[in-house]
């Protein structure tokens, strides 16, 4: 399985009735969201679930001018504002905090302390390598290097290459990845040339080097993550656990008013449903869009649906769509399954609008941005 | 020489670039080797010190017992030959090197073993700290089975020491069989096991095929084509070499260290697939 949840604040029954729905193959916890006895019972209601916990240690938080975490302080890993010219004793003494708390915490598995990067030549750059050293030095078990970057890193490739160069020095179990966006429209809309590179650093670490490697923070890009090789992609229920931006982090940042949402698998799309969902289901292609004919019926009979119910809705839906590409089919072929899936979603789509549903631009843009960062991808690798 | 090492008969059997060979004429297959530049150095206390380079090469044979890497027989030592101090000592003497062998394309089931034994010599350096980064088919003899034996560990890289030559310059090679990261200033670039990666991958090449990847012999873009990973086609055309071995050229001969293999044992794994 390679549905991960990315815990985060409010999860109320969201991770339960997620595992209850669909296929989760674990959950990466967030120090910065629950005090550390709720997180504690968090993780321990998880073992029982036989789920795999991993817990993000946030150190990049502290990496970034004015960011805070609400509960590092009560979880032990507030490292206060953090400077580049760390000492090693520094360094270790952070690592050891971690350990700490993936102790308490039971994980499965330790994901390193890893500082915010711009680019990959970025001053935080070399100390990312050395706390992956420290940490797999230190560990008792396995253990995933955080590789924490903007997506405006990769457009460097050979910068990007480098630095991949010297990460796989380092002998761990797996990288763990969060790519950063300014960008807050949601669903995202990628450059296709960074995430066409995105996915050659994760094919270089999962397909050439064998690192399991686990993308964080990624939503439905997730797919073309598991397509190039990842063995593991999270998303969560709010937008900021969708795609993780510096704005998360920093104080009175606020959450913008959600939109009860509907993620329509066929589109590959998180349509808001009152509106756009319910007139795509009008169309005469409403039952190729909504194959399942009660979704169709639940949707043109406007039946009531909550912001909760969005987000259950959502997870479940990803976590079906990541079980079309969990798969033992080579990179190539998936890649171009999941490009042709993705131009079929956009032919729907504008087939739906042709009809006068109304959908926004930005989807089609999104699937665009997705399908040719794909394409690129395969073009720069010969897959 | 008869005179510096009588109780020996010798016959003059080359030159490399630092040192000459002579073949031990009387008792087993052995050669002696001489250093001819630099001569040691004498400390303040009157002491002779090797110079750190043959010290190196000798103590990096003697740490590895492995069929796969030359062992020293004798020495080092110095001793005074023609009027100046040199450095000798005794390797096994071998009939073969690498070098005479290819030219005309070996069998991939042949290039397969060549692969694996050189990647397992390479590993035991590694696991000994120690990169070879000289790996080339004259550095490379035949044991009685046909099986390589590495040599000359005279510019190996040892983790653990200081380098040997200044940090600003690029790493010691030879060009027509140094990896792409010796080309760039080491203050850029890590050598690590790699290095002999790519090296086994020219040298593999050239068994398969008979001719050297970038083709060295036009040194217009040479490094252009070794940067790139764009080797030379027409080489392996109508060979019926097959995916699979080309597949493991290509991780080899990749111009990022990191799209090599991470572990030796990946690459033998691979290398049974081919099988």
């Amino acid at each position: 399985m390679t549905f991960w949840l990315q815990h985060g604040y409010g999860k109320s029954n969201k991770i339960d009735t997620t595992d209850d729905m669909a296929e989760l193959s674990g959950v990466i916890l967030s120090p910065g969201d629950e005090e550390r006895p709720a997180l504690v019972n968090t993780a321990r209601s998880l073992n029982q679930r036989n789920l795999e916990v991993l817990v993000d240690p946030q150190l990049y938080v502290h990496t970034i001018p004015e960011a805070t975490a609400r509960c590092h302080e009560s979880n032990e890993v507030d490292f206060g504002r953090l400077s580049w010219f760390l000492s090693p004793a520094e360094i270790s003494s952070q690592v050891e905090k971690v350990f700490e708390l993936n102790s308490a915490l039971r994980t499965d598995a330790l994901i390193s302390p890893g500082p915010y990067q711009v680019t990959f030549g970025d001053v935080w750059s070399p100390l990312s390598l050395q706390y992956g050293r420290a940490s797999v030095d230190g560990a008792n078990g396995p253990v995933y290097l955080s590789v924490v970057s903007e997506d405006s890193a990769f457009s460097n490739w050979d910068e990007t290459q480098r630095y991949l160069d010297a990460l796989t020095t380092i002998d761990a179990q797996g990288i763990y990845l969060i790519v950063g966006h300014s960008g807050r429209t949601y669903p995202l809309v990628w450059d296709p040339s960074r995430l066409a590179h995105v996915l050659r650093a994760i094919y270089t670490l999962a397909e050439l080097n064998r690192y399991r490697v686990l993308w964080g923070y990624s939503d439905l890009a997730g797919l073309a993550g598991i397509a190039a090789g990842a063995s593991g992609s999270a998303t969560g229920w709010f937008y900021s656990l969708r795609m993780w931006s510096v704005q998360k982090w920093l104080p009175q940042s606020g959450g913008r008013q959600p939109n009860a949402r509907f993620l329509v698998k066929s589109l590959m799309s998180p349509l808001e449903r009152s509106a756009e969902a319910v007139s795509v289901a009008r169309t005469s292609i409403g039952a190729d869009v909504f194959p399942e004919e009660s979704e169709r019926a639940s949707l043109i009979a406007e039946e009531p649906w909550s912001i909760a119910d969005s987000w259950i809705q959502h997870l479940t839906a990803v976590s079906q769509l990541h079980a079309e590409y969990d798969n033992e089919a080579p990179v190539g072929v998936r890649i171009r399954a999941l490009a042709s899936q993705l131009g079929e979603a956009q032919r729907l789509l504008k087939h739906s609008g042709s009809e006068g549903a109304s959908i926004a631009p930005t989807y089609g843009r999104a699937l665009r941005s997705l399908q040719l960062g794909l394409e690129m991808f395969g073009e720069l690798e010969g897959l | 020489m008869k005179d510096a090492f009588p109780e020996f008969q010798l016959e003059r059997a080359g030159d490399g670039g630092m040192k000459s060979a002579f073949r031990i004429l009387d008792g087993g297959q052995r050669v002696l080797k001489l250093v001819r530049e630099p001569l040691p150095e004498v400390d303040e206390g009157g002491a002779i010190s090797l110079p750190e380079r043959i010290r190196r090469e000798v103590e990096g044979m003697e740490q590895f017992s492995h069929r796969g890497v030359v062992k020293v027989l004798d020495g080092p030592d110095v001793r005074e030959v023609d009027g100046r101090l040199r450095v000798w000592y005794i390797e096994p003497l071998y009939d073969k090197i690498l070098r005479d062998t290819i030219g005309v394309p070996w069998s991939e089931s042949r290039c397969l073993d060549l692969m694996q034994d050189l990647a397992e010599a390479a590993e035991v350096l590694q696991v000994g700290g120690v990169v070879h980064r000289d790996i080339k088919p004259s550095n490379i003899a035949l044991d009685d089975e046909d099986r390589p034996v590495l040599l000359d560990l005279g510019i190996a890289l040892f983790h653990d020491l200081t380098p040997l030559t200044d940090d600003w310059g690029q790493s010691p090679k030879t060009p027509q069989y140094a990896a792409p990261e010796q080309f760039a200033l080491r203050r850029d670039v890590s050598i690590d096991f790699r290095t002999d990666m790519y090296q086994i991958g020219i040298v593999v090449f050239e068994a398969l095929t008979g001719k050297h990847p970038f083709a060295p012999e036009d040194p217009a873009r040479y490094l252009d084509r070794i940067f790139s990973g764009r080797w030379d086609e027409v080489a392996i055309d109508g060979l019926g070499i097959s995916d699979c071995m080309i597949g493991l050229l290509r991780r080899l001969l990749d111009p990022a260290v990191g799209r090599r293999y991470r572990r030796f044992a990946f690459l033998f794994e691979a290398i049974e697939e081919c099988r």
